[in-house]
């Protein structure tokens, strides 16, 4: 009720892409995280995270990304973020987010990253 | 204490107002052209009639009920006044106008009156207007022994307005005497139609408007017991809120069909349905508490609060603003055609002037609107600017209605209900819930002085009174008790049920949040030649920021900031096992970035997989001066190098702690040395500083904050950091933080 958020699921050429739109925060959280671990269990494990929309993340929001990738990269898959408007990206940024994820400008990067890296070599 | 604005800004709303009531009062008041007698004339002169009558009341003091007609009061009746007044003694009840013109008598049947010829009756009646009349009609009564004459007036041409005298007697002896002056509709048979229908149709008005009110009220309420438990909430629960909705509902709809009765029983039942809600709401609602305190102090007779005392003050200052307002409306020349209702005229008559301005309806409405309606809007709609779209166009309405103080074209009352909105609205934000009320029936005296006043009556007893509760409220503001919402001695032990549990609830919390801060640093560490401040507070109860000093083997001196992800307990939990981990790593090993490697092993090995913490960490040799820093995740670090006039960002490589515990951690995290000079000033802050948003949804962000440190460049660390606080405060202006801040600045000194 007090914050607008909605996730908008598709796919892309195979990939399952999430469109976030909103306030990511402690409220909303759980809903992504309930998202992608349907997608996951669904055996859909390359996701594309879509930002475009997407007008503010707390630590709660990144904590999301954080508590599936291991599984998803032990699984052959991965998360892949993109369109992060950015103030957003700057919140990813300083928590060193890059360093951990493939965050990429816009969708056909996400696509065409997911065929060069399936799995971001750290 | 620092805020008295507010109580300035309704010492002048309230010089505004009572200019305006100097100005047009008199020429706006619906009654001033009336005849108003003293009250001890008034009733020299009932007796004087029912003497006539035949029948002596006695030297025993009469009750008297003033009313008035609103219909005659607006068609502007000349003959006799619209406001009239029915005294009562055992044996007999005479009716005057406010002039003493006699309109009715009536004998007990215990009075025995003599036999009198009615046309005698009807000539003392009618006075000099006698020969305008024309009858008597005859007619019998219910018993063969009783007969009415009724006498009519020829109306002047164009006239709505109606006149007849009828006379009752019984055996010959005069029963009931009556002059009435009423309003011709299309039928003449039925005197009443006119207001009759009239009422029916407010009757339907209202019952419609109370149903809809109720369901909104209910719809709200349960949406936000939902939305607040978030669970399912017990079947004997559901079951009491059943009753208690059944109860609403059945009270709005006997409101509405008690409102074609033409009494005050509409209002009173609607005002205890609101009432019930208020008590309901009241229980559950949280946001609301602090608004409530100082009433809640003053029904429980315990001591009030200083600020209590500023809130009454502020009710009474402004008070002859809101008596102004539909004199402002009349009279400032954008309604022409508007009128003010005439209100509280009782107060005319009334022994004690003060008690007939209290209007408990209107104070119910207030307690409903501004005790339950605003807090949970408050806590539906977090943005402030939709509140207020949402809050606006409502209250406008709810006041017009409401109040009704204006009549004519719709943007009369709508601008009379915007204003009132307003007024409440500023001393509701600024003050509380007290000072609502207060500004209610403090209003009303002052509108009752006017009247007397105008009037040639006595107005000691208002005036006294509203200065009594000046000076109270002065003496409660210089004396009262330094108590606040959430102390434990302001509530009381014996608390039961739901209540009694959140209370308890709340006092551990209030434990925890004392342990909590008393695991931050007490003071902070004396270096030579440098100056250290540090402060966190937490958004809600408990937090997840955290600061700390650390002292190293090496005998530099360690300075962290950390932020856990999340809010509330958990956070609070893993704030103290970082605290825990830090000071043990910290203790044999002076290496900065094995430091923060060792604690990120540790939380990810502990850490549930979505919690994180960042961290910035500095290591300060205090001889060199030089300060090493790492960033885990964390906000830069802001540095002032005052000689240079610079101000920078240190925003060196790193990952949050607990992320992850491979390599990638070590390989990312990097570490800068600042090499310090005097004059500069190192800020440590969590996001709650920057990322603070106000209620334009602006937020505070790097660079306010590089601007707010270039600002304390000569002061001390304990001002700058107080300084740096306060302008973020500034930035707030009032929004409650969302976030925990921590702030903690580092001074360098003179050698």
């Amino acid at each position: 009720m007090a914050n607008p958020f909605s996730i908008h699921k598709s796919t892309e050429q195979g990939l399952s892409v999430l469109s976030l739109e909103g306030y990511l925060d402690a409220h909303t959280a759980p809903e992504f995280e309930k998202t992608v671990q349907a997608e996951f269990e669904a055996g859909r494990v390359q996701q594309v995270v879509e930002c475009s929309r997407l007008s503010y993340i707390s630590s709660a929001g990144l904590g999301v990304f954080m508590s599936f990738i291991e599984e998803i990269r032990a699984a052959g898959g991965d998360i892949k973020i993109c369109g992060l408007a950015p103030k957003v990206f700057q919140v990813f940024d300083i928590l060193g987010f890059s360093a951990l994820f493939d965050i990429v400008p816009d969708l056909p990067a996400a696509i065409q990253r997911f065929q060069q890296a399936p799995v971001k070599e750290t | 204490m620092s805020a008295k604005w507010p109580l300035w800004a309704s010492l002048a709303a309230g010089c505004v107002g009572l200019a305006i009531l100097a100005a047009w009062f008199s020429k706006y008041w619906p009654a001033s052209s009336w005849q108003v007698l003293p009250r001890t004339e008034l009733i020299a002169r009932a007796r004087a009639v029912s003497e006539h009558f035949g029948v002596n009341p006695g030297n025993s003091k009469p009750s008297l009920v003033v009313s008035l007609s609103k219909p005659l009061a607006n068609a502007g009746v000349s003959t006799i006044s619209p406001l009239s007044v029915r005294l009562s003694w055992p044996n007999a009840e005479v009716g005057l106008d406010s002039a003493g013109i006699p309109l009715y008598w009536k004998a007990s049947d215990e009075a025995k009156p003599p036999k009198t010829d009615p046309s005698e009756v009807f000539a003392f009646l009618a006075g000099d207007q006698a020969s305008s009349f024309s009858g008597p009609a005859k007619s019998m009564g219910d018993e063969a022994s009783e007969d009415q004459y009724v006498w009519k007036k020829t109306p002047p041409p164009h006239s709505d307005v109606r006149e007849r005298i009828t006379v009752s007697t019984k055996d010959g002896a005069i029963q009931k005497a009556e002059r009435k002056v009423y309003l011709f509709s299309e039928d003449e048979d039925d005197d009443d139609s006119d207001s009759v229908g009239k009422q029916a149709y407010w009757g339907v008005f209202s019952a419609i408007f109370w149903t809809c009110f109720t369901a909104a009220i209910v719809t709200i309420f349960s949406m936000y017991l939902l939305w607040s438990m978030r669970k399912a909430l017990s079947h004997r629960f559901q079951g009491r809120m059943a009753i208690a909705a059944a109860v609403i509902i059945a009270a709005a709809l006997l409101a509405g069909a008690n409102a074609d009765k033409g009494s005050d029983w509409a209002e009173l039942w609607a005002a205890l349905e609101v009432l019930c809600v208020v008590g309901v709401g009241r229980a559950i609602s949280t946001s609301a508490r602090p608004k409530w305190f100082s009433l809640e102090q003053l029904c429980r007779l315990a001591p009030l609060s200083k600020a209590a005392g500023e809130s009454l003050a502020a009710g009474v200052l402004a008070s002859p603003l809101l008596a102004a307002i539909p004199y402002l409306i009349a009279g400032c020349g954008l309604f022409p055609h508007s009128t003010v209702v005439p209100q509280n005229l009782g107060v005319l008559y009334s022994p004690v002037p003060l008690l007939d301005t209290g209007n408990l309806p209107a104070v119910l409405f207030l307690l409903g609107f501004w005790g339950f309606g605003m807090p949970v809007l408050a806590r539906i709609i977090r943005f402030r600017w939709l509140r207020w779209m949402v809050a606006l166009p409502l209250g406008t309405v709810f006041f017009a209605y409401q109040t009704r103080l204006v009549t004519g074209p719709l943007a009369a009352p709508l601008t009379a209900g915007f204003c009132t909105l307003a007024l409440f609205w500023f001393l509701y934000s600024r003050f509380d819930i007290l000072a609502v009320l207060t500004l209610q029936l403090a209003g009303g005296v002052v509108l009752a002085m006017f009247m007397l006043a105008h009037k040639g009556l006595e107005i000691g007893l208002p005036a006294a009174a509203l200065l009594a509760v000046l000076a109270t409220a002065f003496r409660i503001n210089t004396r009262g008790a330094s108590v606040s919402e959430g102390d434990p001695s302001a509530t009381n032990p014996a608390l039961s049920g739901f209540r009694a549990e959140r209370e308890k609830l709340q006092a551990e919390f209030s434990v925890a949040r004392r342990a909590q801060q008393g695991m931050l640093p007490q003071s902070a560490p004396e270096i030579p030649g440098y100056s250290i401040a540090a402060s966190c507070t937490p958004s809600l109860d408990v937090g997840g920021d955290l600061y700390d000093f650390l002292k190293l083997p090496d005998g530099r001196i360690g300075i962290g900031v950390a932020d856990v992800s999340g809010k509330g307990v958990p956070a609070a939990l893993y704030m103290t096992l970082t605290k825990g981990l830090l000071a043990s790593v910290s203790k044999d090993n002076s290496e900065l970035a094995g430091v923060v490697e060792e604690v990120n092993r540790h939380l990810h090995g502990v850490t549930r997989k979505k919690v994180f913490v960042t961290m910035a960490l500095g290591f300060l040799d205090a001889e060199k001066r030089v300060l090493q820093c790492v960033r885990a995740g964390h906000n830069p670090v802001v540095w002032r190098q005052a000689s240079r006039d610079l101000t920078t960002l240190v925003a060196p490589g790193g990952l949050g702690l607990g992320i992850t515990a491979s390599r990638v951690f070590a390989n990312q995290l990097k570490m800068v040395e600042l090499e310090l000079s005097e004059g500069d000033s190192v800020v440590f802050y969590s996001d709650g500083i920057t990322e603070a948003m106000n209620s334009s949804l602006e937020q505070f962000g790097e660079q306010r904050l590089m601007e707010a440190v270039e600002k304390t460049d000569r002061l001390d660390a304990a001002a700058a950091h107080d300084s740096i606080l306060s302008t973020v405060r500034e930035f707030l202006s009032g929004v409650h933080p969302q976030d925990d801040m921590t702030l903690v600045v580092l001074r360098v000194g003179a050698r």
